[in-house]
């Protein structure tokens, strides 16, 4: 697999009168399509602002008349998102930093030390890359109890230390550094350790990036598995958090708002900093969905 | 130091028999001991958990007991599914799910991604725009799209009637509850095949383009006998991914039905996380996680064999 570049250069086609017009017709679906996106997220801002009685009101209130920030006051004091938060600062860049650690030093041992077998034993780790999540949780839940570490922040990590897509993912990058250069190091007198740490991973940085981003959100966003073995409020994660907001507030929208707009900010903010990268790096890493 | 000529000997001795010595070996030691301990990993957390479910499907278990007390009962499980009503319509439910979310995420990501390659200007920000959903907590815009979708003043409905349309009970009625549901997906992924689409699209080389506009091609000619044989490797990849994720979809339909109402979005996954976590008949769902299991196995198979006698031809 190569790294394919969106490149934005203006098209370089020549304008008729019929294209012209084509080219009016887009930007009109666009504005409209992109209107579309981006209201339920204003609404969100938006309604975190409100009274109660302004969401549900009938004719529609747009803007509220008064902008509360007592509700993200109430929401970070008296509910688990506070908490979640926490939570996932602290579980989800230390699986990320692990994880690109193991790809890149796994996918280092598959495309470039040599070793009889190797291809062999790369296909067996090729070979679960395509297993569902749910066929490994399921079970792997069990492991965890058994384990006795239901509600624990290792529960959160240590499965996730390694995964055959990172290995995969590296690896395909790694192929790409030269051998020489890794030989010509290593007469120097260079260990294992540095050669990856100097030649390697600086030549494959944009994938390791691209690697850290999708693990990040893929974490930062997971519901599925912080739901099967956290089960104590002050262990949950975001989303778990902003789940267990949506049950125990019912009705009082404005405050559920105020939550779901506090776990939406850190990724929006990432995103506006980092748009260009995570682009790209899920473009790299799409074949994961 | 003489601890280190020791190991390195050693090595050299354990190799030797593979045809390896010196800084060949050391370099093969060092593959073999970083793959081994991948595969040791592997095997804990994945190799083992999966042999655990296949197991556990063919037992009668709680998952509250200690393992040693699972009673085998053979394909018992398989044949009470093949017999479960509820779990076939669930089968039902996961693959009018997927056909409408690809549908929808696909169509709108292709028809997207073809007409943001052709403006001239503003691609960026129309990138931009597109693919924020994709990237936000699903927890979070599940919950919004629920609020939005009430049926007595949510903004949907509100805007419907301001338009003079007909409402709808969007998340609350059985008929609309799936498409409704779907919506929100949609939404959330159009930008991120749009994205995926647009690789393929401009990896096409403009010099086609030109050449097709100076044989005088229309723009649906130039997409049918250009664009599409040759995005149509990457379309079929992107299908394959869209499918498996889309038949393992459990976050939205949790969060925004719980399955509801009158279990008319009830899918595999979450019948499956329903009736291990609260009829605690965990053995069961085992059953059904390898069910499925095979079932997107069977598809992706099928859908890989397509992809490569698409590169034969």
């Amino acid at each position: 697999m190569r790294a394919k570049v969106v490149s934005l250069a203006p098209s370089r086609r020549r304008m008729s009168g019929g294209r012209l017009l084509g080219e009016a017709l887009s930007y009109v679906f666009l504005l409209v399509t992109g209107a579309l996106m981006l209201v339920p997220l204003l609404w969100m801002f938006v309604g975190g602002f409100k009274e109660q009685w302004e969401i549900v009101n009938v004719p529609m209130v747009w803007l509220p008349a008064y902008w509360r920030w007592d509700n993200f006051v109430h929401v970070i004091t008296r509910s688990p998102i506070a908490t979640g938060f926490q939570n996932s600062l602290i579980i989800v860049p230390i699986v990320t930093v692990l994880q690109v650690i193991t790809s890149v030093v796994g996918g280092y041992a598959f495309a470039k030390l040599r070793f009889p077998g190797r291809e062999v034993l790369f296909v067996g780790v090729l070979s679960t890359l395509m297993l569902p999540g749910f066929l490994i949780q399921i079970p792997l839940f069990v492991v965890v109890v058994q384990l006795g570490w239901l509600n624990t922040y290792q529960t959160m990590i240590v499965p996730f230390l390694l995964t055959p897509f990172g290995i995969f993912l590296m690896r395909q990058f790694i192929s790409g550094v030269p051998t020489e250069y890794l030989d010509s190091a290593r007469i120097d007198g260079s260990g294992e350790i540095a050669l990856i740490w100097r030649i390697v991973f600086p030549l494959t940085k944009e994938a390791a990036a691209a690697l850290a981003i999708f693990v990040f959100i893929s974490h930062w966003n997971g519901l599925f598995w912080p739901l099967l073995v956290l089960r104590q409020r002050d262990m949950f994660t975001l989303p778990l958090a902003l789940f267990t907001l949506q049950g125990d507030y019912g009705t009082y929208y404005h405050h559920i708002l105020a939550g779901a707009t506090i776990a939406v900010i850190p990724v929006i903010l990432v995103y506006l900093f980092f748009q260009e990268h995570i682009v790209r790096g899920v473009t790299l890493t799409g074949l994961k969905g | 130091m003489a601890d280190e000529t020791r190991t390195i000997r050693a090595r050299r001795g354990l190799l030797a028999p593979l045809g390896l010595y010196g800084v060949a070996a050391r370099e093969a030691a060092l593959g073999y001991a970083i793959t081994g301990l991948v595969y040791l990993f592997l095997l804990g957390f994945v190799f083992a958990p999966m042999l655990l479910a296949f197991y556990v499907s063919l037992t009668r278990w709680d998952a509250l007991a200690p393992l040693s007390e699972a009673k085998f009962v053979g394909l018992q499980n398989y044949t009470d599914l093949a017999t479960d009503n509820r779990f076939h319509w669930s089968i039902v439910h996961d693959f009018e799910w997927s056909v409408k979310a690809y549908i929808g995420q696909i169509g709108l990501g292709l028809l997207l991604a073809i007409i943001v390659t052709n403006i001239t200007r503003m691609r960026a920000l129309a990138r931009f725009i597109a693919f924020s959903p994709f990237i936000l907590p699903i927890v979070a815009t599940a919950i919004i799209f629920t609020i939005m979708m009430d049926p007595t003043w949510g903004p949907f409905n509100q805007t419907l009637r301001l338009l003079g349309l007909p409402t709808s009970r969007w998340l609350l009625d059985p008929v609309s509850a799936m498409n409704s549901a779907v919506l929100m997906i949609i939404w959330k992924y159009a930008g991120y095949y749009m994205v995926l689409f647009m690789t393929a699209l401009l990896a096409v080389p403009q010099e086609y383009y030109d050449a097709a506009h100076i044989d005088g091609a229309g723009p649906i000619q130039t997409f049918l006998k250009i664009t599409w044989p040759l995005i149509r490797p990457a379309f079929l990849f992107i299908s394959v991914i869209n499918v498996i994720g889309n038949l393992q979809v459990f976050d939205s339909v949790f969060i925004m039905t719980g399955g509801g109402p009158s279990r008319a979005t009830e899918v595999v996954v979450l019948l499956m996380y329903n009736t291990a976590f609260t009829n605690f008949r965990y053995s069961v769902a085992n059953a059904m996680a390898v069910i499925l299991f095979f079932i997107i196995l069977a598809l992706t198979v099928f859908q890989m064999r397509v992809l490569k006698s698409d590169h034969a031809g």
